[in-house]
C-alpha cells in the first residue's frame, strides 16, 4: 500500500478504536465507594494552599482545608473553624474563638494552627503567593491560648469575615516552612486536613483523588470522596458524562448544554455565577507604578482613547445572544451582578455601547488615521496591529476571538490570535507580554480581594490583571478597606467601579452563567451558591460537594447515544481518528481561570 | 529536423503515457476528483465573499441544519457551512501541495547529491537523512509550529522540512541505478561536468519516480495539515478543513449532533487524500509496468 492509503487505514483503525473506547482520556482508577467523579478541563497549578491561584487548584484546596470564616450559600459570612468573633470598640483587634475539632490525622486544631498560617503568610515571602493581598492589612496574630485567637489590623478592616485563607496543620507544615513556596503538597500521602474530604492521590494530568473526612467538624459528607478528572475538552467530558464515566461536568458550551436536555439520567443547572470575562488590555508598557519598561505591551495602549475606542467596536449584545446563546449577560464591573451589593452598572451617559463610528472617531482624534486600506497608521507610521493572548481551555475563546477579530478590523485595527495552554498564556499575562487578553477571576462575596487586584502593588504578580495602577483608585481602596460603615463602603467601591469603567482598565464582556450537568442517577442533593439559581461546582464554599448525596440503587450507568447522532458520529470519529491517530498531543493546557 | 522528430518522439510518448494512464480506472477517479476540488477552489472568490465567511456579518442561526438558504447548514456562528468548507480548500489544498513541493525539492536535492557524490559528503547527508527519517516528523512539525510564526507559510515549512527523508532515500536509490548505467560513464568521459551529469542526464531519468511520489506525498501532507490545525497550531486567521473540525469539536456540535458541520470538512479530507493517493498509484504503475503485471 502506498503510504496516503496506510495512513487512510490507519486512520480508519483508529475511528473504530475511537468508537469502542471512547473519546481518548485517561481515566484513573477510582477508588471504592459512591465516589462522586467530576470532569476538569483546567490545569492544577499546585495543590499547595500558599502557592495555589488557578479555579481547580483551589478548589480541591477548600474541600481540603476550612477557614476561619467561610461564605454560606447565602455568600455571606458564616462561622467555620471559628464558633464565634467579635471586634474591640477600637476596630482592630478581633478575637476569635477557635471549636472543638480534630485534623483528619486525630490531633486536635488550636488557635495556634490558625496563628503559624497567618504568620507564615505575613512574614514568609515565599508563603505570600497565593493569599498575600489578605493579610497585608494585619499587624499581628497571636494564639492566647488553644481555643483564642487575637488579629490585630492596622487600619480598620470591613472584609475579614471574609479573608479566604486555608488554615494548615502546624505540626505537619512546621517542619517544612524553608521550603513552603515550592513544595506540591502531594509529597506525602494522605494530606492532613480539616475540610471535609482529604486529598489521597495525585496523578498530574490526570486525576486528583480526595476521600470523605471522617472526623470532619461538621460531620462526614454522604459520598465517599470526589475524584476530579482531567479531561482534554468540555465536549469529551459531555460524552464521558453520558456514558456514566463521570457524573459531573462544567463550563459546557451552549450547545453541549442544550443537547443535554431530555436525557433523563441527567440533570442541567444553569448557575449565576461568580465570574465575570474580559478583555484585558496591556498598558504596563512602560510601568504605571515606575515607569520602567516592562513586558512588551502595545504602548497605543497607554491612551485611554485608544482603550475606550477599543470598547466601542465590540458588540456585548453579540457575545450573549451568538456565542453564549442567551445563557449570560453584559457585564460593566468586575464585581459579579449576583453580589447585587456590590456590583455596578455606568449611568446611561457613561456607558460605551457598541459604536463602530465613535471608535473610527476617538481613534482619528488619538492619531491614529485610516491609511488608504482603511487600516490605522500611528502618528509614528506604524499600522495599529495588537496581538490578542487566548487560553484553549475555554471552549468559547475561539469564537470569541473571531468576533473580535472582525469588529476590530472594522475599526482598522489589525487583530492577530493566539492560543496557548493556561499555564503559558497566564505566564504571557503576569509578564506583561500582551497587547489584549482573554481572562476572568471567581469574585468572592466581599469585594476587597477583586478590588486590591486593580491597584499599583498587584503590577508583576501572578494575579496581576491589565497592569492598572492609578494613585487615585489606590486611595479609594484604602478607604473601603478601613469603612465599617456598609453604606459608606458601597459608594466608596461605587466610585472604585466607575473609576475602573472610565480609565478602561480592561473590558469586562460578561458575566456568563455556569452551564453544569450531573447524573442524577448517582448524585442529589447537590447546594448551590447563591442557594437560589447558584452554581454547583466553582463556589466559594464547598456546599455542593460536600452535601452530594449518593443515589442508593443505582439502575444503569450504560446511557446510549440517540439514534440522531449516528451520522454525527461518523464525522466526529474522522476527528478522532485523527487524534487518536497522531497522538502527540502532549500536555495541552487548559485555562484562564485563575481565582 | 532533428527538433520535428523529437516532438513526434515526445508526442507518441505522452500518447503513449495518456493511454496507459486511461486504463487505469482508479487512476481517472482520481483525476476527476482533483480537478472539481480544484476548479472549486480557484473559483471560490467569485461567489463567495469576504462577509459570507465573516462571523459579524453571518446571518444564519447557530447550528441550522441543511436548509435550501444554507446547503449544508451553519456553523457555531451562523456561517454557512459550505462556503466555509469551499474556502476551506483553498487553503488545504495550498498547504498540502506548497509543502510537497518543498519537501520534493530539498529530497531529491540531497538524495541525488549524496548518491552523485558518494564518499564523505554521502555520509554527511545520509545520517541528515536518517535523523530525519527516525523522528516523529508530526512531533516536530509540532515543535516548529509553536516556535515559529503562526501562519500558513509556518505550517508549510513545518511539513516540508519533516517529511523530505523518505524522497531522500528514493530518490538516492534512482540515482544510483542511474548512474551505473554506461551512458553516464560516457557522458563523464566526454567531459560532462557535474551539473551536466545531474542536470541533463540523471535528474531527467528520477524525475518521473519523483513526480509520482510527489502526487502521494500530497495526502499526507494535507493530512497533516488538517491534524495540525486540528490540534489548534494552524493560522488562526484562516479556514482550512482542519481548523473547521476543530472549531466543531471546541463549540460542542459533535454532542448537539451537527453533522453537517462535521462531515463536510472531514469528507473533503478523505475524497482529496484519496484523489491523490489514487493518481500517485496509477502514475506508478504506468511509469513502472511491473508494478501492473505484479498486481
Amino acid at each position: 500500500m502506498s503510504r496516503g492509503l496506510r495512513r487512510l487505514a490507519c486512520l480508519f483503525a483508529a475511528m473504530v478504536m475511537a468508537l469502542a473506547g471512547g473519546a481518548g482520556t485517561a481515566l484513573a482508577q477510582p477508588p471504592g465507594g459512591a465516589v462522586l467523579r467530576v470532569a476538569v478541563t483546567q490545569e492544577i497549578d499546585s495543590l499547595n494552599p500558599f502557592v495555589a491561584v488557578f479555579l481547580t487548584s483551589t478548589q480541591v484546596n477548600r474541600l481540603m482545608y476550612e477557614y476561619l470564616t467561610t461564605a454560606g450559600p447565602d455568600n455571606s459570612a458564616q462561622p467555620a473553624l471559628a464558633e464565634s468573633w467579635q471586634a474591640a470598640p477600637d476596630k482592630l483587634t478581633w478575637t476569635f474563638r477557635i471549636r472543638e475539632a480534630n485534623w483528619s490525622d486525630g490531633k486536635p486544631i488550636t488557635a495556634k494552627d490558625v496563628a503559624f498560617t497567618y504568620n507564615q503568610i505575613m512574614t514568609n515571602d515565599a508563603a505570600k503567593e497565593a493569599n498575600g493581598g489578605a493579610v497585608e492589612n494585619y499587624a499581628s496574630v497571636t494564639a492566647t491560648d488553644d481555643r483564642t485567637l487575637v488579629i490585630v489590623t492596622k487600619q480598620p478592616m470591613a472584609s475579614i469575615l471574609n479573608s479566604e485563607i486555608p488554615i494548615v496543620p502546624e505540626h505537619i507544615w512546621a517542619s517544612q516552612v524553608d521550603r513552603i513556596g515550592t513544595l506540591t503538597n502531594t509529597e506525602t500521602f494522605p494530606v492532613v486536613g480539616s475540610g471535609p474530604y482529604v486529598l489521597t492521590g495525585y496523578q498530574e494530568g490526570q486525576s486528583v483523588t480526595l476521600q470523605a473526612n471522617d472526623s470532619y467538624w461538621r460531620g462526614r459528607p454522604k459520598a465517599d470522596g470526589v475524584q476530579l478528572v482531567k479531561y482534554e475538552n468540555t465536549d469529551a467530558a459531555v460524552q464521558g458524562l453520558r456514558k456514566g464515566d463521570i457524573d459531573l461536568v462544567r463550563d459546557t458550551t451552549p450547545a453541549q448544554f442544550d443537547s443535554l436536555a431530555g436525557d433523563p439520567n441527567i440533570t442541567r443547572n444553569e448557575g449565576r455565577n461568580r465570574r465575570f470575562t474580559e478583555l484585558l488590555m496591556n498598558w504596563s508598557n512602560p510601568s504605571g507604578v515606575d515607569g520602567k519598561p516592562f513586558g512588551d505591551g502595545n504602548p497605543a495602549l497607554k491612551d485611554v482613547r485608544v482603550r475606550r475606542a477599543l470598547h466601542h467596536a465590540i458588540d456585548v449584545n453579540a457575545v450573549v445572544e451568538r456565542i453564549k446563546q442567551g445563557h449570560s449577560e453584559p457585564g460593566y464591573s468586575i464585581i459579579p451582578p449576583v453580589y447585587p451589593d456590590w456590583t455596578f452598572t455606568p449611568a446611561p451617559g457613561q456607558r460605551r455601547d457598541f459604536d463602530p463610528e465613535k471608535a473610527k472617531a476617538l481613534l482619528d482624534e488619538a492619531g491614529y488615521r485610516a491609511g488608504p486600506d482603511g487600516k490605522r497608521v500611528g502618528p509614528d507610521g506604524k499600522p495599529l496591529a495588537l496581538r490578542l493572548v487566548s487560553s484553549t481551555d475555554v471552549a468559547t475563546n475561539r469564537q470569541l476571538a473571531d468576533f473580535m477579530v472582525g469588529w476590530f478590523n472594522q475599526i482598522g485595527v489589525t487583530l492577530t490570535p493566539t492560543f496557548k495552554s493556561s499555564n503559558q498564556a497566564d505566564d504571557d499575562m503576569s509578564a506583561g507580554n500582551f497587547d489584549l487578553a482573554f481572562s476572568g477571576w471567581s469574585v468572592n462575596p466581599d469585594p476587597d480581594p477583586m478590588l486590591h487586584q486593580q491597584t499599583c502593588s498587584y503590577n508583576a504578580t501572578a494575579q496581576s490583571d491589565s497592569g492598572y495602577c492609578n494613585p487615585e483608585y489606590d486611595r479609594l481602596y484604602a478607604a473601603q478597606q478601613a469603612e465599617l460603615d456598609k453604606p459608606k463602603r458601597q459608594e466608596i467601591v461605587k466610585q472604585m467601579n466607575s473609576l475602573l469603567y472610565d480609565d478602561v482598565h480592561a473590558v469586562v464582556l460578561t458575566h456568563d452563567r455556569l452551564l453544569e450537568a450531573y447524573r442524577s442517577d448517582r448524585f442529589t442533593g447537590f447546594v448551590t451558591q447563591p442557594a437560589e439559581g447558584g452554581v454547583i461546582t466553582g463556589q466559594t464554599g464547598y456546599w455542593g460537594y460536600y452535601n452530594a448525596t449518593p443515589v442508593a440503587t443505582q439502575a444503569n450507568t450504560g446511557g446510549g447515544n440517540p439514534a440522531g447522532i449516528i451520522a454525527a458520529v461518523i464525522g466526529g470519529v474522522i476527528v478522532l481518528g485523527l487524534v487518536a491517530f497522531f497522538v502527540v498531543r502532549g500536555r495541552r493546557s487548559s485555562s484562564d481561570e485563575r481565582e | 529536423m532533428t527538433a520535428s522528430i523529437a516532438w513526434e518522439r515526445r508526442r507518441t510518448a505522452a500518447a503513449r503515457f495518456a493511454r496507459t494512464y486511461a486504463e487505469q480506472r482508479s487512476g481517472l477517479a482520481g483525476l476527476v476528483v482533483l480537478g472539481a476540488t480544484l476548479v472549486v477552489a480557484l473559483t471560490a472568490p467569485l461567489y463567495i465573499t469576504a462577509d459570507d465567511l465573516s462571523v459579524i456579518t453571518a446571518t444564519g442561526g447557530v447550528l441550522e441544519p441543511p436548509s435550501a438558504a444554507y446547503p449544508l447548514g451553519t456553523d457555531e456562528s451562523g456561517r454557512s457551512v459550505l462556503a466555509l468548507t469551499i474556502m476551506g480548500s483553498r487553503i488545504s489544498l495550498l498547504v498540502g501541495v506548497a509543502a510537497t513541493l518543498l519537501s520534493v525539492v530539498i529530497g531529491s536535492l540531497v538524495g541525488m547529491l549524496a548518491a552523485h557524490f558518494g564518499g564523505w559528503p554521502s555520509a554527511i547527508l545520509m545520517r541528515l537523512t536518517d535523523f530525519f527519517l527516525v523522528l516523529p516528523s508530526l512531533v516536530l512539525a509540532i515543535v516548529l509550529s509553536t516556535v515559529l510564526q503562526r501562519g500558513a507559510f509556518t505550517i508549510i515549512v513545518a511539513i516540508g522540512v519533516t517529511s523530505w527523508a523518505s524522497t531522500a532515500r528514493l530518490v538516492r536509490a534512482q540515482t544510483l541505478a542511474i548512474e551505473a548505467r554506461p551512458y553516464i560513464e560516457r557522458a563523464q568521459v566526454l567531459g560532462g561536468g557535474h551539473a551536466h551529469v545531474l542536470g541533463k542526464h540523471v535528474l531527467p531519468a528520477v524525475l518521473p519516480l519523483v513526480l509520482a511520489n510527489t502526487t502521494l506525498t500530497v495526502g499526507s501532507a494535507i493530512i497533516s495539515e488538517s491534524t495540525l490545525a486540528f490540534l489548534g497550531l494552524g493560522d488562526p486567521a484562516s479556514v482550512s478543513w482542519g481548523t473547521m473540525l476543530k472549531a466543531a469539536v471546541d463549540s460542542g456540535a459533535i454532542t448537539a449532533g451537527a453533522w453537517w458541520y462535521l462531515l463536510p470538512p472531514g469528507i473533503a479530507i478523505v475524497a482529496v487524500v484519496l484523489g491523490f493517493t489514487l493518481c500517485g498509484r496509477a502514475l506508478e504503475i504506468v511509469l513502472n509496468p511491473a508494478l501492473a503485471a505484479r498486481r
